[in-house]
């Protein structure tokens, strides 16, 4: 595969619209629940706006991820393939709509019981679902792994929206199970299907072996979840473990960078952030909007960078370190820039694109 | 003068600086947006208490998992006031890091070549 800095441009483009968008794909298991609320929470507090729409938006992401851990199949995508699939977990916020879309691996024989269990649950009325769950905790008609449409039918009790699913087979004795949850703090307003969006979002993962996408807000208080996430969740070997933290140390000079610099859209400072494997390490990409006459200081200072050797990266950052105790404006001591190039293995790449009057700045590095 | 306790937050570290034994004590990660705030009352907290003790035995633990650009300066800034006010002899820097922290190892190593006190980088097995 071959690493492309203008990627997370693309990708850009694809979400610009939207408030908060994440994809996650895979390991999935229980510790990165309360991360992704966190995610979520830290945005949407502003745009749905109240507390009980917040709660009710966390509690169906915490349902569906659940049912990914609880359910969802692990496979072999590719017989070379050593990275097992678990499939895709998604959710988006635009304006007062919310959307969860998933994928997760399900075996054939499944998918007759789930097409019917959800197909009685979308012809239910509201009353009716409550009936229907009260009923399966009396007759306690639980799967072996648990659950038995329980958390479904709660799902489509707090949306209060219908579930939209759709079944892809894949060779052998697997499925992908899409599944896409609607929530809208306007009663009664309904949302388009986006599985076919999802599925081609999903494809673009696989395909760039990205692991993580997130479009956003880059305050302080949206990073601090994104680096929990990466530093004790993407590693599923040792070996990707120890990256990990040391992608930790860059991810968090990468997202300051966008919160300091980036020009804002409407006062936010918004941006995306993707992590994947390269090789048999981490790669991580970064684009933000910046003015024009700043994304000329930007490459100057890059491209200096790029021509440095990791010796010459290290005295540098020492020199700087000790300048930066004098500067006026601390804010600006250059020395997140050297710290990234510093820890990548490779030369750190950066494109500018023009966007909308700015420059849209994208930096790649591999750890 | 009364000892200086910081408690950890998500962004900010644990800080323990016990006036009566001179140990001073940093854990945990530092990755404020505005280091300043936070670094700006330890440092001087720290420069009082220098001036205020010139001949006591100054040791400072740092264990960090992760640090941002700009707390660097904030903990070298912190480093050069034990140069300036304390006397040498007396200082004690230790630096831990887990043993496969490669990134915080050599943050530490960086650390000392910047400054003239006994410091010491000291690995640990998690």
């Amino acid at each position: 595969m071959e690493l492309n800095p203008a990627s997370a441009f693309r990708v850009y483009m694809e979400v610009k619209d939207v408030q908060l968008s994440f994809s996650y794909r895979g390991p999935f298991h229980d510790g990165l629940t309360e991360r992704i609320v966190d995610i979520s929470e830290n945005t949407i507090a502003d745009h749905l706006g109240q507390k009980k729409m917040n709660r009710k938006v966390s509690f169906l992401l915490v349902e569906c991820f659940q049912n990914i851990i609880k359910h969802g199949e692990q496979i072999k995508r590719d017989p070379n393939e050593t990275i097992l699939d678990d499939g895709m977990f998604t959710f988006r916020s635009e304006g007062d709509s919310y959307f969860i879309n998933s994928i997760n691996v399900v075996r054939k024989d499944q998918i007759e019981g789930l097409s019917q269990t959800v197909a009685l649950i979308n012809s239910k009325t509201r009353e009716e679902l409550k009936e229907m769950y009260r009923a399966q905790l009396v007759n306690n008609e639980l799967s072996d792994k648990g659950g038995a449409g329980l958390g479904l039918i709660e799902i489509a009790r707090k949306s209060g929206n219908r579930l939209e699913v759709e079944f892809e087979p894949l060779d052998g004795d697997y499925a992908l199970f899409h599944q896409q949850v609607f929530f809208s703090s306007i009663d009664g307003k309904t949302g388009a299907n986006q599985i076919e969006r999802t599925k081609s979002l999903y494809k673009q993962l696989e395909e760039s072996d990205l692991m993580m996408t997130y479009k956003g807000d880059f305050s302080q208080k949206s990073i601090l979840p994104l680096l929990n996430i990466v530093e004790s969740n993407i590693g599923q070997s040792k070996h990707e473990a120890y990256l990990a933290k040391k992608v930790g140390h860059v991810l968090i000079e990468m997202l300051q960078n966008i919160a300091k610099h980036a020009k804002g859209t409407n006062g936010a400072k918004d941006g995306i952030f993707t992590i994947g494997r390269y090789k048999d390490r981490f790669f991580v990409q970064t684009g933000n909007r910046v003015e024009e006459t700043e994304s000329k200081e930007l490459s100057t200072r890059i491209k200096e960078l790029q021509e440095m050797k990791y010796e010459e990266l290290a005295i540098l950052h020492k020199e700087k370190i000790k300048e930066s105790i004098y500067l006026e404006d601390k804010t600006r001591t250059g020395l997140g820039l050297i710290q990234i190039a510093k820890a990548s293995t490779e030369v750190p790449r950066y494109s500018l694109t023009p966007y909308d009057g700015d420059m849209f700045y994208t930096l790649s590095v591999v750890v | 003068m009364q000892s200086l306790e910081i408690k950890a937050s998500a962004e900010t570290p644990e800080v323990m600086f016990d006036k009566s034994s001179g140990v001073l004590r940093i854990n945990g990660r530092s990755l404020p947006e505005d280091a300043f705030s936070f670094y700006q009352p330890i440092i001087d907290w720290t420069e009082a208490y220098l001036r205020a003790n010139p001949i006591q035995k100054v040791e400072l633990n740092f264990q960090l998992d992760y640090f941002n650009s700009s707390s660097g300066r904030y903990l070298l800034e912190l480093l050069s006031k034990l140069e300036i006010y304390g006397k040498a002899s007396l200082i004690k820097i230790n630096w831990f890091a887990e043993e496969d922290d490669e990134l915080m190892i050599e943050k530490g190593h960086e650390l000392k070549s910047l400054i003239k006190l006994p410091f010491e980088v000291i690995t640990t097995v998690q």
